[in-house]
């Protein structure tokens, strides 16, 4: 989880489309249930607050429940939440100049998931070899 | 030094390798494949951290920068489904050869000491996008050696557990002239419609794709423009003019309605936002030269704990430094995190972290 906090990805605020990023101090929370037991859960929180006098804060949240419902059934379901407001982004230009604005930004997204596993063989032919007295004992 | 090993291969990626199975990826997500070369298998342990995935193809995962949010996406091959409003288009993308690879592991210092060293060239990295109701083929996009890679990884039991650090160097080079983001390979989706109101709409890209998380977000007025300082290249006024909320204006100010609910983007002439939210970054007719070259320091340490205590299993702390500059000696700032995670005798996690960074420039940017 290092190395991630407060980066929420090339296509989230804050990223790729800022002239200067303003600079920011952030804290990662996450808490995951015993990943043995039939069914987990796992919470996670990132909060993002710009400093100086550009200001503007983001809160990202993910929550999911995954269930192990047989041994090869896998069913997941997870939650994500996003507000940032107040980030500087770059809209356009204006001859020379940048032109900026400030976001507001609301995201909820779900994911459910099912995952069965299963094998299969397939049996093409029979094949067993023929067992000569070759050799000696 | 009997303990050392030293391993060096030439496109190493092609030779006694299994097979891949067959995975048909039909989502904008990459597709990982675990990694059976044997160069990369051999000692992997000692090059192995919990600070995340080596540079340069540690773990070939079938992902690229450039593609991320290509449409047809990262995957190996895949092609989205077809339907009245989104264009067939394909994108066939080869993960980056590594053209040539060192490794140095073993134990030379003493009992419980492991030294690893890698240093890597990766190749061009390869994209061809077609669009069959329009071209049959619309390119490739290719560059010279893209990546050059350095590793060094120390690790040193200590009697409950180990302390690891690592430290790894990126250059990355690539040729804008050949990047797909420099010259789109196909006509935007929609051409700027003018309602009878007198706005421009240009319909955004598939909502199926990774930009249209923007349908979602609307820009607000600005109480007062943002003081950023000027570019370390000066001479530079940024300004904000910012209406917000005011949809239906043209000009500058109507950009306030640019990203409104449903991903309809709303001002004049705003193809080139498209673009931006299409490949998830910036489009920039004036960007020349290099779209993303920069140098890259990465550091991290840590210190974990396997012996179990009355309510944890293990403890583990890390810290992790990375700075970067682009090509031109632009600095692009630098960040710091530290994390310590616990896993209590309950098997529960509990992972808590601080992180910062000063103000930083985007490359991307700050070219012209």
């Amino acid at each position: 989880m290092i190395g991630r906090i407060g980066d929420r990805g090339g296509l989230a605020p804050g990223a790729t489309a800022a002239l200067e990023r303003a600079g920011f101090a952030a804290g990662h929370v996450q808490v995951q249930s015993d990943f043995r037991k039939s069914v987990t859960a796992q919470v996670t929180t990132d909060v993002q607050i710009h400093t100086g006098r550009v200001g503007g804060a983001a809160v990202t949240t993910t929550a999911g429940v995954t269930i192990h419902a047989l041994p090869q059934l896998e069913l997941a379901t997870e939650l994500g939440l996003t507000y940032t407001s107040r980030e500087p982004r770059y809209v356009g230009n204006i001859g020379s100049d940048y032109v900026f604005g400030r976001q507001l930004a609301k995201r909820r997204q779900r994911r459910s998931a099912g995952q069965l596993h299963f094998y299969a063989a397939v049996v093409v032919a029979d094949v067993r070899p023929a067992v000569s007295g070759f050799g000696s004992l | 030094m009997q303990d050392l090993t030293f391993d060096a291969a030439l496109n190493p990626g092609v030779h006694r390798s299994r097979a891949d199975q067959i995975i048909l990826n039909l989502s904008t997500n990459e597709t990982f494949l675990p990694e059976k070369r044997p160069l990369f298998l051999e000692s992997a342990d000692t090059l192995s951290t919990a600070l995340g995935r080596m540079p340069c193809g540690s773990g070939r995962q079938r992902r690229s920068r450039i593609d991320s949010s290509t449409p047809g996406g990262s995957a190996a091959r895949r092609a989205r489904p077809r339907s009245p409003t989104r264009r067939p288009f394909q994108t066939s993308l080869r993960p980056p050869p590594s053209m040539a690879r060192r490794k140095l592991t073993g134990r030379p210092v003493g009992r419980g000491s492991t030294v690893g060293a890698l240093a890597a060239v990766t190749g061009e990295n390869l994209v061809t996008v077609r669009d069959s109701t329009t071209r049959p083929s619309i390119g490739a996009g290719s560059s010279p050696p893209d990546d050059r890679a350095a590793v060094l990884r120390l690790r040193q039991d200590i009697n409950t557990g180990y302390f690891g650090a690592m430290a790894t160097s990126t250059s990355r080079f690539e040729n804008l002239s050949s990047h797909p983001d420099s010259a789109p390979p196909f006509a935007p989706t929609a051409v700027p419609r003018q309602r009878p109101d007198g706005v421009f709409t240009t319909r955004m890209w598939p909502r199926s794709m990774p930009a249209c998380v923007f349908g979602d977000r609307r820009y607000t007025a600005a109480g007062q423009p943002p003081r950023l300082a000027d570019s370390a290249r000066g001479a530079r006024t940024h300004r904000a003019r910012w209406d917000g909320d005011r949809p239906g204006r043209s000009g500058p100010g109507g950009m306030g309605a640019f990203w409104p609910r449903r991903g309809d983007s709303t001002s004049p002439g705003n193809v080139d936002y498209a673009r931006h939210g299409r490949r998830g970054r910036l489009q920039r007719p004036w960007l020349h030269g290099a779209a993303e070259n920069l140098e890259e320091l990465r550091a991290g340490s840590e210190l974990r704990f396997l012996q179990p205590g009355r309510l944890t299993l293990e403890r583990r702390t890390q810290v992790q430094i990375l700075a970067r500059r682009n090509l031109d000696g632009l600095g692009l700032g630098y960040r710091l995190d530290l994390s310590h995670s616990v896993l209590l005798q309950s098997f529960w996690r509990l992972t808590a972290g601080l992180g910062g960074s000063p103000a930083r420039f985007d490359d991307r940017e700050n070219r012209r």
